[in-house]
């Protein structure tokens, strides 16, 4: 056995020195890209077909997440147009002024909402019609941009 | 960091280099594990650049997601992910079966029936320890680099450095000090 006559019962003093060998040995210094690839050489590793089959898997990961990407996009926005055409623009006035209200009070109190909610009592049926689907949309926009944050941090 | 970002992130990466680097460190992972189990082979056929390969896999999949902000550095997060496959490996069932015989261990610890693991790991390294001086007997500059080892060094420039030695002939030594546990390994594997 040890030629040190004693292992230390519980602790970790031979098995760090081995540890420290192997790595001595074995794992490469990784500034020295040659040493590393003479390490992996002597793996019976091939460098060069290594890299090359490593870079292949990269350029396919890659191509597939894009498309999975690509994918899940397109499939929100689809989401997003299909919310924009359940909206009837001919809806009763009534019914317009108490969404474009709903939108703005439960907006993020942007300027851009504070404006126009102090001002919509003054436009007519039409404008308001038109600043109602405007507004539907940023809001479809903004919840959309909110939950594309969120669901891939 | 959103997916479209992640991804660009990744794809600016030096590839070429981190497969390089990644196979070496996973190479070294698995020399320690064959230290550790005596086993020659990896489970189920796999090899060393499967172990690298996997880790890409896993981080571009987001399988395990590679967040820049918290480690900007995409070669540590890598090879955090080998370490955990070689962990998984190590706790597989194929490598629970220790080989060392009992009544060895009843000699050196007491209680005599303590099978721990670390303690099997601290015989098994003792034993390669003592055997790997034993044969450098007499040639100094192995004797001073396992020194340095055995002091906490690791690197061959770091060895090097404090030896005053130049380090090429560190690396001569380690050249001869791995053919050295080469034989070693081969004995204890019969």
């Amino acid at each position: 056995m040890a030629d040190s006559g004693k292992v230390n019962e519980g602790g970790k003093d031979y098995a760090e020195k081995l540890d420290r060998l192997l790595k001595f040995l074995y794992d490469p210094e990784e500034n020295d890209i040659e040493a590393v690839r003479e390490n992996l050489a002597g793996y019976g590793i091939d460098p060069n077909e290594l890299v090359s089959e490593g870079l292949s898997l990269v350029k396919f990961l890659e191509k597939q997440e894009r498309t999975k990407l690509a994918r899940m996009k397109r499939r929100r926005l689809a989401e997003v147009f299909d919310k924009l055409r359940k909206i009837d623009p001919q809806r009763p006035i009534d019914e317009v002024r108490r969404r474009i209200d709903e939108i703005f009070k439960t907006g993020d109190g942007s300027q851009f909402a504070l404006a126009f909610f102090h001002k919509h009592e003054d436009l007519s049926d039409d404008d308001l019609r038109n600043l109602l689907s405007e507004a539907e949309l940023l809001k479809l926009l903004e919840e959309e941009k909110k939950r594309l944050e969120t669901s891939e941090e | 960091m959103i997916q479209s970002e992640r991804l660009e992130r990744l794809k600016e990466q030096d590839w070429p280099g981190i497969i390089l680097r990644l196979t070496a460190h996973a190479a070294y992972k698995v020399e320690r594990l064959r230290w550790q189990t005596g086993k020659k082979d990896l489970p189920r056929g796999m090899q060393v650049k499967d172990l690298a390969m996997e880790a890409i896999k896993m981080a571009w999949t987001g399988e395990r997601k590679w967040n820049p902000e918290k480690q900007p550095d995409l070669l540590k997060h890598l090879k955090s992910i080998v370490d955990s496959l070689v962990s998984h490996l190590v706790e597989s069932a194929e490598h629970t079966q220790r080989e060392l015989p009992r009544e060895e261990l009843e000699q050196v610890f007491d209680p005599p029936d303590d099978k721990s693991a670390d303690a099997l790991d601290e015989l098994i390294a003792a034993d390669v320890i003592s055997k790997v001086k034993n044969r450098i007997k007499g040639d100094e500059d192995l004797e001073l680099v396992l020194y340095c080892i055995e002091e906490g060094l690791s690197t061959p420039r770091d060895i090097a450095q404090t030896l005053g030695m130049p380090v090429d002939r560190v690396y001569k030594a380690k050249k001869k000090i791995g053919i050295i546990l080469k034989k070693i390994q081969e004995e204890n594997n019969g």
